[in-house]
């Protein structure tokens, strides 16, 4: 995959039809609040995604809440 | 009298507790005048709760009279931040949805600050439902620096942070999802924990997003944020996330010193784009620990880029979650940078968030690797100090404009995705005479680790003795 920039026009298109799939009401002055916030975060979500799509890191699994599984208990320095 | 007592730490106003030097009440009423003086300017409290805690104060007396004395915490006052629920008492996560909310129960945090005798002064301001890091909030204010009253506090904790640095209270607890203890506490000057994620119940707490959210002490010093964890963490059947892990007493390693510790650094990330004042200080502050006998390692974390969208995916989404009622029923109820957020956050598939998921497990397997080598890692808690009030973009340097939020979290996310724990601690001031935090980040559990670092830090260095000049506040 390669990192490509969304272009507003297209965020805002975008985001009526996320909105309509969503089932969130959208009034129009709020289009132009998200596209402005959604447009970067979405070219930087979409490059931690091929980043994570590397073959390399196929087996990498999600944390999902519970993360408390490794203790590594007291460090010992200074004693 | 009134600043005298309520600039003393928690260890000793409790030490004059002890010895019959002063009240708990006394220490009550230089709080509450305290508050009274500055709080419509700082706007720290979004509600104080004189009469329960004068009762509290009362009862609190009245055991000691008794010879019961249930510790450190026993007769301090306490900021908590309005997003924790205390039974009966008015807690509006900052909202205007929950502007009337009287919890029906405490949230195991207070049930244990109760039990160790703490008393509740008030409840604290902070950004609306905990998403945002400025404090800025439409319904209650905005929350305003003691070190410069045009000056934000950061947050989402900025109320506690504030209550505290300008000697309002105690010590006050706050939450942190991607920095919201952390970077109040740089900011304002004080010291906060985000503890390890599992260490402290949620339960109670108004959720931002439930796989970050953490709650953990805020208080002048390193010892006071030991002695108010002491009373917080642990397990709790009524949170499914809370480890079983047992808890250490967290001052029983306090004075260990860093004589060999070996503190990572990671200049390719967190001493690359800051401003040179919080560099120069974090990096006077690591010299101040080689001579007190530690070892700087540079260490790589190959996968670190990428944090800043792994968060601001995981904190949108969750968050949209838990509001989504509320976002269809009573959208113009939302302060304006919320709602956009929540929207936003509606907008991001879910292909997105499962990798943001997946990626913070590389990452946190690149730390666990890590501290093989190292005890700590040490950064600055934010590259900036404090900027206007109200300013959404914040410049960092070469004049350029940066959006607030991921610049705020640039430097915070880090332990936020990897659940581990990190203590900020004040580590100098800006040509401005503006605070500076660093993080001290450390392996899952070693909360008592970070706190020895920390102490060992405040002894060598006085940072944290200096407070704001609230005659011009």
């Amino acid at each position: 995959m390669k990192e490509r920039a969304v272009s507003t026009s297209n965020v805002e298109e975008r985001v009526k039809v996320l909105a309509a799939v969503a089932d969130l009401p959208l009034e129009d002055h709020r289009i132009s609040a998200i596209s402005q916030i959604l447009g970067r975060w979405l070219t930087a979500a979409n490059v931690l995604s091929a980043k994570m799509s590397a073959p390399g890191l196929a087996q990498v699994t999600p944390i999902t809440g519970i993360l408390q599984t490794v203790n590594h208990g007291e460090v010992s320095h200074g004693e | 009298m009134a600043s005298d007592l309520t600039g003393l730490s928690i260890a000793a106003a409790a030490k004059l507790i002890r010895r019959g030097e002063v009240s708990p009440s006394e220490l009550l009423d230089a709080s509450l005048k305290e508050i009274e003086r500055h709080n419509s300017t700082l706007r720290a409290f979004i509600s104080v709760s004189e009469e329960s805690a004068r009762k509290a104060a009362s009862a609190a007396e009245l055991m000691l009279s008794a010879g019961y004395d249930l510790g450190p915490l026993h007769g301090i006052p306490l900021g908590i931040k309005d997003n924790i629920g205390i039974k009966g008492e008015r807690t509006t996560a900052g909202s205007k949805i929950l502007e009337d909310w009287r919890p029906d129960r405490d949230a195991t945090v207070i049930t244990r600050l109760k039990q160790a005798g703490a008393l509740f002064v008030g409840k604290t301001n902070m950004h609306e439902y905990a998403w945002g890091g400025t404090s800025a909030n439409p319904h209650y204010g905005h929350v305003r620096n003691p070190w410069d009253t045009s000056k934000f506090p950061a947050g989402s904790s900025g109320g506690s942070g504030v209550a505290v640095a300008a000697g309002l209270c105690c010590g006050a607890l706050g939450t942190d999802t991607g920095g919201s203890i952390r970077l109040p506490s740089a900011i304002n000057g004080v010291v906060g924990l985000r503890p390890t994620y599992g260490r402290v119940s949620n339960t109670g707490i108004v959720p931002l997003a439930w796989t970050m959210d953490t709650a953990g002490p805020m208080a002048r010093t390193v010892e006071d944020c030991a002695l108010m964890f002491n009373a917080i963490a642990g397990p709790d059947p009524t949170d499914p996330a809370t480890a079983s892990v047992p808890v250490d007493n967290y001052l029983s390693r306090l004075s260990t010193g860093v004589k060999g510790l070996r503190i990572g650094v990671v200049p390719s990330y967190f001493f690359t784009h800051l401003q040179a004042d919080v560099k120069r200080a974090v990096e006077h502050a690591l010299k101040t620990f080689e001579e007190l006998g530690a070892h700087i390692v540079e260490v790589d974390i190959k996968h670190i880029e990428g944090n800043i969208s792994a968060q601001l995916t995981i904190e949108s989404a969750e968050p949209s979650a838990y509001h989504q009622r509320s976002l269809r029923e009573r959208p113009a109820d939302f302060g304006d940078d919320v709602r956009t957020l929540l929207e936003v956050g509606e907008m991001l598939l879910a292909t997105h968030y499962i990798q943001a998921q997946r990626y913070r497990t590389l990452l946190r397997n690149e730390f666990l690797e890590a501290f093989k080598s190292v005890d700590v890692f040490i950064c600055p808690t934010l590259p900036f100090t404090a900027t206007a009030l109200g300013a959404t973009t914040v410049v960092i340097e070469n004049g350029v404009e940066e959006d607030m939020l991921s610049a705020i979290m640039q430097f915070t996310g880090v332990a936020s995705l990897t659940g581990l724990p990190a203590l900020s601690v004040p580590c100098g001031f800006d040509s401005g005479g503006l605070p500076v935090g660093m993080q001290i980040i450390g392996a899952p559990f070693t909360e008592s680790h970070l706190f020895s670092v920390g102490h060992a830090f405040q002894c060598a260095t006085d940072f944290h003795t200096r407070r704001p000049d609230l005659r011009v506040a």
